[in-house]
């Protein structure tokens, strides 16, 4: 005989009032779209409002599909987590990755050749290489960040994470705001600036985004259980913080019309310039580093089952990371119209930011201290801490790029594309494999298909990353050296195309070392989706399996 | 109009000045603060109980 319900199912006041506000949205955003000014906006509009009326029909088929009760925080004593957003972002993860990395490819290949564009002006390179830079860094990267920090939240917390729609509507509304955000490169909407192409629409909707994520993240740790809030929460909460104000910060602007895709900036000139670069590169510093920094000193004590080597410098680490990186941006603006003392300051902060930089790398990698052997024997843990040796040689060529007398030489050329790949492939991309190898097993409850394969991973993306670091090493020189070389008479030696063909070679390199890191990329996901399709470890055996603490 | 302009440029010196100046001076005892705090002695056990949060769990190696 089955027990009636102790409680009668009704909506709850979150599912009503988001049913009542993504139908409103969805009336709205059908108006725009008959009224639009451009086609390509209508077609926004039109997205906006099918994502709407899908959201609605989703909260009501899960209301219908979910039990009477709430789900519990807490079963047989122990908290009871949600993995769901943390698997969908996970595999979101992959997709974006694999896009990213495949139109980084064609662009490496248009670069070479540049009959690739076919003539299509939505191939060509001017509008792909913003897909390329945000697939990478926002998709792939953000649904990283995403499934980590709603895992390690959790995790650290020893919490259930807060809000019942609120995390779904974070990681579903930022991969809407992706897909925004890369048509409207493809069909030309873009504000110009780098890294922050989306105009006020997108924008805005990101900012709603963040804000609920923001929310979830502060209250899961208000609802937590453990005492202290483990430091990989500091630093994720640093780069949704950080990443809010860059955000707000670098769209001050006015919608031409609400009909209307395009905006205008408040400010112009250099001081669009200044803030869009304390933007861009806090984006590097806030996004790429603090994000995936919290995923270091989790996964890395984690996987090598030994405590991070200093709690304490990771304190200093993260006060000290922080502090300094906001100051760093005008280095990107060496010898323009910026006043030269903001130059200046820019240089310094960044050789200044070096220290905890390498602070940092030191703390990871000294972690594995006294478990080294584990580098030979576990191809996940050997990625994550070549990412972390990654993340030291680029915090270490960065500030050498920022002085000046080096910036000189090294600034517009493709030292700047290497020295950005070397940090984003080698710190961020082994990371987040690493990570991904890590989280997907362990939500899943499932063991890793095969270790062999992440080894081939690990090998063949290695390669791909020196290829393409060592080519633009060499492109970078050479370009800056040759468009400074004066004849006797004293005019230019080289023309700019003259250089340009020079480059031939090492875009061939390049591109084959793109080529490379996609293939390790396809091997991950064959080895994920193999993983995802066996079966499920019994729980009582997983947990007498599991190793014991070492003391 | 001049005149404003040399007015701007002024406030715009002292406050450049004064960022440069105790700017400097306060970011720098806020370091020294976190130094001091994080290598006080007695929280050496806490911070060493803390670096084992992520270790405390038993129930996800697979």
């Amino acid at each position: 005989m089955e027990r009636p319900p102790l409680i009668t199912k009704r909506m709850t006041f979150g599912e009503t009032s988001l049913s009542v506000i993504f139908a409103a949205l969805a009336a709205a955003s059908f108006w725009i779209a008959l009224h639009a000014y451009t086609a390509v906006y209508a077609f926004h509009a039109v997205l906006f409002a099918l994502g709407s009326a899908g959201a609605v029909v989703a909260i009501r088929k899960r209301y219908q599909a979910r039990p009477a009760a709430p789900a519990p925080l807490m079963i047989d004593g122990r908290p009871n987590y949600n993995l769901g957003p943390v698997k969908f972002t996970a595999i979101a993860a992959l997709f974006w990755g694999v896009a990213g990395f495949l139109v980084g490819l064609y662009l490496a290949l248009e670069l070479a050749y540049p009959q690739f564009n076919l003539d299509l002006p939505w191939i060509n390179f001017g509008r792909l290489r913003p897909l390329h830079t945000s697939a990478v860094i926002f998709a792939f990267g953000g649904n990283v960040l995403l499934a980590s920090s709603f895992y390690i939240m959790q995790r650290t917390s020893r919490a259930r994470i807060a809000g019942d729609l609120a995390p779904w509507f974070v990681v579903l509304g930022y991969n809407f705001f992706i897909l925004i955000a890369g048509t409207g490169y493809l069909l030309g909407v873009t504000r110009g600036h780098e890294y922050a192409e989306p105009e006020w629409y997108a924008i805005l909707w990101l900012v709603v985004v963040w804000v609920v994520y923001l929310l979830v993240y502060l209250f899961t740790l208000a609802r937590r259980t453990e005492p202290h809030i483990y430091v990989a929460n500091w630093f994720f909460l640093a780069f949704i913080v950080t990443v809010a104000v860059l955000v707000l910060g670098n769209n001050v602007e006015i919608p031409v019309s609400i009909y209307s895709a395009q905006s205008v900036i408040v400010w112009a000139g250099v001081q669009d310039a200044m803030i869009q670069w304390w933007y861009a590169h806090n984006a590097v510093g806030f996004f790429l580093t603090a994000g995936f920094l919290g995923i270091m000193y989790y996964f890395i004590p984690k996987r090598a089952n030994r405590p991070i080597y200093s709690y304490r410098l990771s304190i200093v680490h993260f006060w000290s990371l922080i502090f300094l990186y906001i100051w760093a941006g005008p280095h990107h603006l060496h010898y323009t119209a910026l006043p030269d003392w903001a130059q200046t300051l820019g240089m310094v902060f960044s050789v200044v930011l070096w220290m905890p930089s390498w602070g940092g790398m030191i703390n990871g990698i000294m972690s594995l201290s006294g478990a080294w052997d584990k580098l030979r024997t576990d191809p996940v843990l050997r990625m994550l801490v070549v990412s972390v040796a990654f993340y030291g040689m680029s915090t270490f060529e960065g500030p050498l790029m920022s002085v000046k007398a080096v910036n000189a030489l090294s600034h517009y050329t493709d030292w700047g594309i290497g020295h950005v790949h070397s940090g984003s492939l080698g710190w961020v991309g082994f990371v987040s494999f690493g990570a991904l190898y890590c989280l997907i097993p362990w939500v899943w409850r499932r063991p890793l298909y095969s270790l062999k394969l992440v080894n081939w991973h690990f090998w063949i993306a290695t390669i791909g990353i020196v290829f393409y670091i060592s080519a633009m090493w060499v492109a970078g020189i050479m370009q800056g050296l040759m468009w400074r070389a004066y004849t006797p008479q004293g005019f230019l030696e080289y023309s700019f195309i003259e250089t340009t063909e020079a480059l031939h070679p090492e875009y061939l390199i390049r591109a084959a070392g793109g080529g490379l890191f996609l293939i390790g990329a396809l091997i991950m996901v064959y080895n994920i989706y193999r993983t995802i399709a066996s079966p499920e470890i019994d729980t009582a055996e997983d947990i007498a399996a599991s190793p014991q603490l070492a003391e | 109009m001049n005149d404003k302009i040399a007015e701007a440029a002024s406030t715009y010196e002292a406050w450049r000045a004064f960022a440069a100046s105790w700017g400097l001076i306060f970011f720098g005892l806020i370091f020294l603060c976190v130094i001091a705090y994080v290598f006080w002695p007695s929280r050496r056990q806490e911070f060493e109980a803390d670096a084992q949060i992520p270790l405390r769990e038993d129930d996800d190696d697979v």
